[in-house]
Order: C-alpha cells, then sequence, then structure tokens
C-alpha cells in the first residue's frame, strides 16, 4: 500500500511541476497580452482547468504525506517542511484564483495590477519548491522502504511526538516569513491587520492538524501515559524555556512599540506572540528530546 | 554525584536486543533509553525497576553511582 501511494505520489509530483511550468508560461502570455488585446477564451478554460488539476494533486500529496506521517516511525524534518510548505501553497493557490479575478476589474477601472501578479508568481514557485520536495521525498522513502522490509512494531510512539514539533517549528517560521513578506511588499495599511491575521491562522493549521491527530492518536489513552517520563520531563523543561524567553522576547518588542522604535498595529501583538512561544516551545522541544 | 549505569551492557548481552525493543519491554520510548545509555536522563525508581526486572538482575547490577564523576571534577578544581 505505502509502496503503491508513494509511487503515485511521485508520479503526481512530476505532473505538479510540469503544471506549475505550463501555467506560469500561460500566465506570462496572459499578463503581456492584457495590455494590448483580450487574451483568447480557450487560454483562461486551460488555466483554471489547470489550477483546478494543481489543488487535486497538492491536496493528494498533502494527505500521502500525513499518510507517511503515520505508517514511519521515525520522525523527518524534510517530510514535516515539506507538509508546512505544501499546505502554504495550497492556501496561496486559492488566494492566486481570487487574485486572478480581481486583475480584470482592477484592468477595467485602470488601476496597476502588478502586486497580485506577483503573489500568482509567487505562490507558482513554492508550488514548484514544494513538487521539488515531494519528488526527493518519493526517494527517500522508496530507499526507506527497501531498507525497512519489516516494520518494527512500537509500543510507545516517539514520531508523532516529535513531528508535531518540527510542524510547529516550521509553522511559526512561516508566519514570521508572511508578517515580513507582507510588510515588505507594501500591502496597504487598511489591508494589512485582516491579512496579518489571515496568513498566521494559514501558517497555523498544519500544527493544529498535526496536534489534532496526535490527539486523535491518544484518546484511548488515559491522560497519565499520554507521555513516558522522559518526553513529560523535556515539555516542562521546553515550557519553562518558553516562558522565559517569550517574556523577555515580548517586553522587547513592547518597549520597542512604546518608544517608536518600530512602529506596528497594535494587532500583530497576537500572531507574534504566538508564532513566537510556538517557534521557542517546539526548538527547545526538539532540542531537549534528542539530548 | 552521577547515576551510572549498564543498561547497554546488559542489552547487548540479551542477543543484541534494540534500544526499540527494551523500549516497549518496559513501556517507554527508544529515546528515552537512549538517554538513559547515555547518562543523560536519570530514569525514575519505577522505570530503574522495570528494567531491572526484565532483565532478571537486582537494580544495583544495573544501576550504580557513578564515583569517578566526583573524582574527575575534585582533579579539575
Amino acid at each position: 500500500m505505502m509502496k503503491k501511494l508513494n509511487n503515485f505520489s511521485g508520479i503526481v509530483s512530476v505532473l505538479l511541476l510540469l503544471l506549475v511550468v505550463i501555467n506560469s508560461l500561460l500566465l506570462s502570455t496572459i499578463r503581456s497580452s492584457l495590455h494590448m488585446l483580450q487574451p483568447a477564451e480557450w487560454v483562461g478554460v486551460l488555466v483554471a482547468v489547470i489550477i483546478i488539476a494543481m489543488v487535486l494533486v497538492t491536496l493528494f500529496n498533502l494527505a500521502s504525506l500525513f499518510h507517511q506521517f503515520k505508517y514511519f516511525k521515525h520522525e523527518n524534518l524534510l517530510r514535516s517542511a515539506t507538509f508546512v510548505l505544501g499546505f502554504f501553497a495550497l492556501f496561496l493557490l486559492v488566494v492566486g484564483v481570487v487574485m486572478l479575478q480581481d486583475i480584470g476589474q482592477e484592468l477595467k477601472a485602470g488601476h496597476d495590477s502588478s502586486g497580485e501578479w506577483n503573489i500568482i508568481f509567487f505562490n507558482h514557485l513554492l508550488l514548484s519548491i514544494f513538487a521539488l520536495l515531494m519528488i526527493v521525498q518519493f526517494r527517500l522513502v522508496r530507499k526507506q522502504l527497501k531498507q525497512e522490509q519489516e516494520i518494527q512494531h512500537i509500543e510507545k510512539d516517539e514520531a508523532v511526538f516529535l513531528t508535531v514539533h518540527q510542524v510547529g517549528i516550521f509553522a511559526a517560521l512561516l508566519g514570521f516569513f508572511c508578517m515580513i513578506a507582507l510588510k515588505m511588499m507594501g500591502v496597504p495599511d487598511t489591508y494589512m491587520d485582516d491579512l496579518f491575521i489571515l496568513s498566521s491562522v494559514v501558517a497555523f493549521l498544519p500544527y493544529g492538524l498535526a496536534v489534532l491527530y496526535w490527539l486523535y492518536i491518544k484518546r484511548k489513552e488515559k491522560l497519565t501515559e499520554w507521555y513516558d517520563e522522559k518526553q513529560f520531563l523535556d515539555l516542562s523543561r521546553a515550557a519553562l524555556i518558553t516562558l522565559l524567553l517569550s517574556i523577555l522576547l515580548l517586553t522587547g518588542i513592547f518597549l520597542m512599540m512604546a518608544f517608536h522604535v518600530i512602529e506596528a498595529s497594535m494587532i500583530l501583538w497576537f500572531p507574534i506572540y504566538l508564532c513566537s512561544t510556538l517557534l521557542i516551545f517546539s526548538v527547545s522541544n526538539h532540542v531537549i528530546a534528542h539530548e | 554525584m552521577k547515576l551510572g549505569n549498564l543498561v547497554r551492557k546488559f542489552r547487548f548481552e540479551h542477543g543484541e536486543m534494540t534500544q526499540q525493543a527494551l523500549a516497549n519491554a518496559v513501556g517507554v520510548t527508544r529515546l528515552t533509553i537512549h538517554s538513559i545509555e547515555k547518562g543523560k536522563f536519570v530514569p525514575s525508581t519505577l522505570l530503574a525497576l522495570k528494567i531491572a526486572r526484565f532483565y532478571g538482575k537486582p537494580v544495583d547490577d544495573i544501576f550504580y553511582i557513578d564515583d569517578e564523576e566526583d573524582l574527575n571534577d575534585e582533579k579539575a578544581e
């Protein structure tokens, strides 16, 4: 089952890469022809079909990664990073569809639409990176399957526990990346707060899913059996580090805002708090667990 | 003062059993066994007893106080 799923995932990842290249070329054609004349209708239809195919392939690949989390008994940093990136690329793909609809209206109103195009092409770049990572993942899984002819029975799981922290690290980094990227892209202030909140929610979704899955596999165990004694100690130490560092970090940010060293909206507090505490907690847990 | 242990030695004497197999037998994760063997994690009394019972030995055959650690500290001073 795993072998077949992995092979199929490898094939559709190559397909995804091809679709991204074709769609980028088509969109470039549309972009250049918009200024002169209306692009042919069939080009628009083809772009729509390709986007639907890309959404389906990305969804399948995310499901395949989820299956790998369940199947393999050792955590994998690259797998966690690919999962978070894929999730974000999927979100941006949906945003891209909205942007494409907006571009038509912007053009009619005579406004500049280069910001929208940048987001669409950035999304295609992310999707191509995701497809490449999935191809690397396909090769790694194939190698792992050859080595592990018999998957060893594991009584007390540690892979999911560590994977949740890895996903947490990448989700928090993605959250910070979104904040910095939005600030640098020069999005109008009126949209900024909403976009910050929205991108933080999207960045946190993979982490939420990973935690939910972990809770799901623990549902039949007593609360006292959720962790073994070292995991419990690791969590306690990571929680203490998080408490101390987040107080220091957030006091620093508060002082910088109070003395106008940095200018940021008050609504940013919550995403910054979430991202920083999640990052500190996940990194410290991951490091301590491997001591 | 440090707690030393011969978990790794006993594991190899028992048919070169894996860390995972011992972890399954005493109900902890493989990383916990790994950390005990490295001396990075001090197990609870219950876990030490479980490991000792698994090997059919008294606890102090497997776990001991590492006096050499103290001697090394004194030399360093």
